[in-house]
């Protein structure tokens, strides 16, 4: 068999010097993995930024799987973008301008219940909708159900009359949870789950792409929608790049890295992936030039309204009257 | 003048005829330098050259998407000036008559839909909706898109997207069809299919220029080769299977390479096209593997013979090209350089 370290100096690669002796030398000690690694147990952990990376990488294949549930033969599914964009808006706009908690309740119940019909899954709905941001919401509203910013009716007292502080920090003398800041905090957190719920149908249930197109129904320039949709498209293909240059990283990095290295590492990816963005950007005008555009944006009109858009259109309208009608009756009677 | 230019003859007269033209991307970085040829229409042609000679830059500069920094380029029969482009009737005029798939893909890819991007250049060039409905739809199912026609285009494989491309192309129906690297990055069943696909159009009269250093295909993509140097210049013209038989030309552009690998106690090099499969054979018994490891079949039909005393001797020349070696030994017997007794 030939052995071409007999000869390495005869062989030429295109420069002027053969295959070094180093270049054709098996690595020493290296029968087992673990004799090397044993010596050095130290993992090294993943950076913010590879972290972020990771993360953002998800959030794009989310939107895979938005594709999927948006296939799915649901209620929503089957209506046209522009009028779900425009009716699901609508209820959200009652719950963001409701005030009682009946009128909040019965937006949150009539959105778990599309969700159902829409087959999106009660569990996804659940947490994507319920959990993270309402929770998130009540801890921001945690100061106001405390008479300290919401005076009223004292339900639980936490400290009375007791001199709280730190230097020239001073904790209020007397505080107390207060129904009036009870009823205060809970109605914004079901006004942000009911509007986030009507957001979460809405881009559950529409492709990405549909989504876009529906602005246009809302006013929203053609370019602007265009260049939408080009910048979604191409943030992916950016990320992807930029995962692909960490990971070529690191497999030709062992152990901890110094965050001096890190930094040096990202300025110069970051470099990297401006130049390879702006090269990006001028083949992309290139080749729409070559199909014809000059400047102006024409786009395929396909959307074609049904009956049950206008069914839907009617059942939204009966909907928000009688939200409204709920919401002064409860004024009324509240 | 959209008028005339939107109206010749076009088996009459060449489409594009190219006199000295020259490319700089800075003062001293040279791209293209003194490039003058015709093609006519219905031809096959392939812009021939190595990495960095320029074959991409000229492409572009045939589509009139980058302005040449001198010489003059008549396209069916008129200047193709970025002047003459600003006028959007003799833009469209032009656009809709010459086509170019890019090498990149994902440059090519900017819609939100693989349909939208199928519709772009009918929409753009402005013909009308139910046609553009009509041609979107055809084009999909000719090339077998329709199951993708509303999945997203960073969301395809690397085959599925160059079909698209092909597709958003080929749906506003240019009279000249200008591929750049088309077969680069394909598997085996892609490539095929391209290169079927390029023969039917080329079947039904379009003009196919295909910029390439591929040698493997060259012969079933193209009729005619311009072959360009590393100096950026057309070095030679002509006959594709004339141009294989040149390997001296050959190895002087850089598509082949002198490849060095030793049989028993002799390293020898010779002409090596890095296309397809590595055949690649001699008479006689030896126990020999490249580099690669790839192990070698000993041939009676070999294009190489080699002596009792383990020199290598000339042979008639195979001139596939198709990823076979070239078969004819580069150093005589008698050079040192080339061969190398050990």
């Amino acid at each position: 068999m030939y052995d071409a370290r007999e000869d390495n100096d005869q062989v030429r690669l295109g420069g002027d010097q053969g295959v070094p002796a180093w270049l054709l030398e098996p690595t020493a000690g290296a029968a087992r993995l673990a004799d090397e690694t044993s010596a050095r147990r130290r993992r090294a952990r993943a950076g913010f930024l590879e972290k972020s990376l990771h993360h953002l990488g998800e959030a794009v294949e989310a939107s895979f799987l938005a594709d999927e549930l948006s296939a799915r033969p649901g209620l929503l599914q089957r209506l046209d973008p522009r009028v779900k964009l425009i009716s699901l808006g609508a209820l959200l706009i009652v719950g963001v301008f409701a005030k009682h908690e009946v009128t909040l309740a019965c937006l949150i119940g009539l959105a778990f219940i599309l969700a159902l019909v829409s087959r999106i899954g009660w569990r996804r709905f659940v947490v994507r909708a319920w959990l993270v941001i309402p929770l998130f919401t009540g801890l921001v509203a945690l100061p106001a159900i405390t008479s300290a910013v919401t005076p009223g009716h004292a339900l639980l007292t936490l400290w009375h009359d007791q001199h709280i502080g730190v230097g020239p920090l001073h904790l209020p003398q007397s505080l107390s949870v207060t129904s009036a800041g009870l009823v205060t905090a809970s109605r914004l957190v079901l006004r942000v789950t009911a509007a986030v719920s009507f957001a979460a149908l809405l881009t559950l249930t529409t492709r990405w792409t549909d989504l876009l197109r529906s602005l246009r129904a809302v006013g929203v320039p053609r370019a602007f929608v265009f260049i939408l949709g080009m910048a979604f498209r191409y943030v992916h293909l950016l990320l992807r790049l930029a995962q692909e240059m960490f990971v070529a990283r690191r497999s030709r990095t062992v152990g901890p890295v110094s965050s001096r290295e890190n930094r040096r590492f990202v300025a110069a990816a970051a470099g990297a992936l401006f130049g390879k963005s702006q090269a990006m950007g001028e083949q992309v005008y290139l080749a729409m030039q070559a199909r014809g555009y000059t400047g102006e944006v024409y786009t395929l009109a396909q959307f074609r309204l049904r009956r049950l858009d206008a069914v839907w259109i009617s059942l939204t309208a009966v909907s928000v009257a009688a939200l409204v009608v709920l919401e002064q009756l409860a004024g009324k009677i509240l | 003048m959209a008028g005339a230019i939107a109206q010749p003859a076009v088996s009459e007269a060449a489409i594009f005829r190219l006199s000295g033209v020259s490319y700089q991307y800075a003062p001293g970085i040279v791209a293209l330098r003194d490039v003058s040829f015709r093609i006519d229409a219905g031809e096959r042609v392939a812009l021939l050259g190595a990495n960095g000679t320029g074959k991409s830059t000229l492409l572009k500069i045939m589509a009139g998407l980058v302005e040449p920094s001198g010489g003059e380029i008549l396209a069916f029969g008129e200047p193709l000036t970025a002047a003459r482009l600003r006028d959007e009737a003799v833009a469209h005029a032009f656009r809709r008559r010459v086509g170019i798939v890019f090498q990149s893909s994902d440059a090519q890819l900017f819609s939100p839909t693989v349909r939208e991007e199928v519709a772009f250049g009918p929409l753009h060039l402005r013909l009308s909706p139910d046609e553009v409905l009509r041609r979107v739809d055809d084009t999909l199912r000719m090339l077998g898109l329709v199951e993708l026609a509303e999945r997203a285009p960073y969301n395809l494989s690397g085959g599925e997207k160059k079909k698209v491309a092909l597709a958003s192309v080929l749906s506003i129906n240019p009279d000249v069809l200008m591929l750049d690297e088309p077969t680069n990055g394909l598997d085996p069943r892609t490539q095929q299919w391209l290169i079927e696909l390029l023969a039917a159009l080329h079947g039904v009269g379009k003009t196919i220029i295909v910029a390439t250093h591929h040698l493997d295909t060259l012969d079933l993509i193209a009729d005619r080769a311009i072959v360009l140097g590393e100096e950026h210049g057309v070095v030679a013209e002509g006959a594709v299977a004339a141009l294989l038989a040149q390997h001296d030309l050959l190895l002087r552009v850089n598509l082949i390479h002198e490849h060095a690998h030793r049989h028993g106690s002799l390293v020898h090099t010779h002409p090596h096209a890095h296309e397809g499969e590595h055949e690649h054979a001699h008479e006689g018994e030896h126990d020999y593997a490249h580099e690669s490891g790839q192990e070698h079949e000993p041939a009676p039909e070999s294009g190489q013979r080699h002596e009792p005393d383990g020199t290598a001797a000339p042979a008639p020349a195979d001139v596939s090209g198709r990823g076979r070696d070239a078969g004819r030994t580069v150093g005589a017997p008698d050079d040192p350089s080339r061969n190398v007794g050990v």
